[in-house]
């Protein structure tokens, strides 16, 4: 591999290890040692929210729901199957929780129907319900999956919300987050590594930069200066010995000349 | 001369595309490494599961307290008076139930020959849910009355913004049993048609009704006439009839309410049939009979001491039974009656 080539991989390599230490790092200061990652969305008011399974049962670890009212407002959570409670919610206006963003750690919400809901906390479709003045938590452990959630007040009519978080816990991303910075970080002392090496060697000669054509010697002329050029291989001689020379067959110097 | 001496591999035209190629190997292989889902895989997502609807929509847990808080105001509404009745009513019992209680609350009292399903402290036991995700569901409930007796109730939610209320009670008859339903977590499937069974329940019923009739009870096939019930109808008819002589006959028919009748599966194939009757008892004087002094509880039933023309009685009869898978006879189980109106002149 030429010294261009190996300079290129080299620096592919440094800056690959940059950028996965980067977001090792990154994602460890946000997931901290548990493994915790939480989601953030403030919806807008007049519309209940509805959390589908494409957003609760994706990963295989337990959710919490973490839904805060204003001025300490009534907030109340239902988990139901995704059936029941989209024969209930129906097409009334809800802003449905569609995905996560990792960049920004925030919800991601869209609208959708229009008119009211139905009294919600009274349906006998409901497989576990919080409720409180202010705030509401609900846990789901993914074990009943798939399951939707719906977060509103009992009567029906939307909670006006401050925030509304969806956490996960999950060790493996800690680990993970750790395992990408370690290797992250030698990745590129391999790359500073190699680039130093590569920079360290010899210059290399070439047929236009050396215009001086090297001396001609005869091979077995005793008498030639010693025009070879320098080395930095040395062979040890063992001590009380020369080294071998090659004996000439017997010939006459003007033959040589 | 021409240079004998040249390192190998060295050009200068070459050396900066294989470097083009090392990076641009590097920067495929990530993407296809990402492109093949790594990252998916790397943070746990998967894809959302599915669905099941072919089980119980309610957990044996939930069922057992949504059957405690139906039957405990179902009671709260047969009991309550004025204008909160209707309310409560409404709130709590559908179907037979609903249509029975609502009935006139002073004659049920003075003339019914049944017990209300009054729920005792013991809790309910749940024997049956309904299959499936769909509308309406059912729920089969045991209770105990305060007279001892074992009672049958069926707990309905038609919609998924109703909950469940009370649709039909009886108390089960001496000696009865209905046979085991499949598991709470599994459900129990309806069958309203009746696919499968010894008989179908609307001719189930409509032959039971016919057998009860009075005079010339007809003959039924697939149901036996023979229970407790049965016997006791016929008897108290002939008895009465025998009592007015000359004077007046009586005719007593028993029609079939077909809204209000439930099926649910029995794990061995069969099922057990919610059905509601309306029995109609009328009096009518003869032509040598000038008046009639009724009985004592009869003239309280009616205000009038003495009858010219005519008296007419409306009774809801609410009957159980269990019926076989493909042949054999069916059996009634569980019954009520409610008197709810009675005039005459």
């Amino acid at each position: 591999m030429s010294p261009v080539s190996k300079r290129a991989a080299l620096g592919v390599l440094t800056l690959a290890g940059l950028v996965l230490a980067v977001a090792g790092l990154w994602f460890l200061a946000h997931l901290g040692l548990s493994g915790t990652g939480s989601f953030r969305a403030t919806p807008s008011t007049g519309r209940i929210v509805v959390l589908d399974p494409s957003v609760l049962n994706r990963v295989d670890s337990p959710v919490t729901i973490t839904a805060k009212a204003k001025d300490g407002g009534d907030v109340w959570i239902g988990r139901a199957a995704p059936s029941d409670a989209r024969s209930l919610v129906g097409k009334a206006a809800a802003t449905s929780v569609t995905g996560v963003s990792v960049s920004g750690w925030r919800l991601e919400t869209a609208a959708r129907g229009t008119g009211t809901a139905p009294t919600l906390a009274g349906a006998d479709l409901w497989r576990q319900q919080v409720a409180g003045k202010g705030t509401a938590t609900l846990a789901i452990s993914q074990t009943h999956a798939p399951e939707t959630v719906v977060v509103a007040t009992r009567s029906g009519k939307p909670a006006d919300l401050s925030e509304l978080t969806l956490t996960w816990q999950r060790q493996a991303w800690t680990a993970e987050a750790v395992t990408a910075l370690v290797l992250g970080l030698l990745l590129m002392a391999g790359g500073v590594a190699g680039l130093a090496r590569v920079r360290g060697a010899r210059p290399e000669r070439t047929e236009s930069d050396d215009p001086t054509p090297p001396e001609r010697t005869k091979p077995d002329d005793p008498t030639a200066p010693d025009t070879r050029p320098e080395t930095t291989e040395q062979t040890q001689q063992p001590a009380g010995t020369t080294e071998p020379t090659q004996q000439p067959a017997a010939t006459s110097e003007e033959g040589r000349r | 001369m021409t240079h004998l001496f040249r390192r190998p591999g060295a050009s200068s035209r070459t050396a900066p595309r294989r470097a083009l190629v090392g990076v641009a190997a590097v920067a495929l292989s990530a993407a296809a490494l990402t492109g093949c889902g790594l990252g998916d895989a790397l943070v746990g997502v998967q894809d959302v599961p599915r669905e099941v609807g072919d089980t119980a929509p309610v957990s044996a847990e939930s069922a057992e307290t949504i059957a405690t808080r139906v039957l405990t105001d179902a009671t709260r509404a047969r009991e309550a008076t004025g204008a909160e009745a209707q309310q409560l009513r409404a709130k709590a019992l559908t179907g037979a139930a609903l249509t029975v209680t609502s009935a006139d609350s002073r004659l049920a009292r003075a003339g019914s020959t049944s017990t209300e399903p009054v729920t005792k402290a013991t809790p309910p036991k749940v024997l049956g849910i309904s299959r499936g995700n769909s509308w309406p569901r059912v729920m089969l409930v045991q209770s105990s009355r305060e007279d001892g007796r074992t009672a049958l109730n069926v707990l309905v939610s038609e919609s998924a913004s109703e909950p469940f209320k009370l649709a039909s009670s009886a108390a089960m008859q001496p000696s009865s049993s209905v046979a085991a339903l499949d598991s709470l977590d599994q459900g129990s499937p309806l069958n309203p048609q009746g696919t499968g069974l010894a008989v179908a329940p609307k001719a189930l019923l409509e032959e039971y009704a016919a057998s009860l009739r009075y005079p010339k009870p007809a003959t039924a096939e697939h149901v036996s006439s023979s229970d407790v019930f049965a016997r006791a109808v016929r008897a108290n008819a002939k008895s009465q009839a025998d009592s007015f002589a000359k004077l007046a006959s009586l005719r007593q028919t028993h029609t079939v309410q077909p809204d209000n009748t439930v099926v649910i599966s029995l794990r061995d194939g069969g099922a057990v049939v919610f059905g509601l009757l309306e029995r109609t008892d009328t009096i009518t004087l003869k032509p040598s009979g000038k008046s009639l002094t009724p009985s004592a509880d009869f003239q309280k039933l009616l205000g009038k001491k003495t009858l010219t023309k005519s008296a007419q009685m409306h009774t809801y009869e609410t009957v159980v039974f269990t019926v076989p898978a493909k042949s054999g006879t069916a059996n009634l189980v569980a019954v009520d009656e409610t008197l709810v109106s009675a005039k005459g002149e």
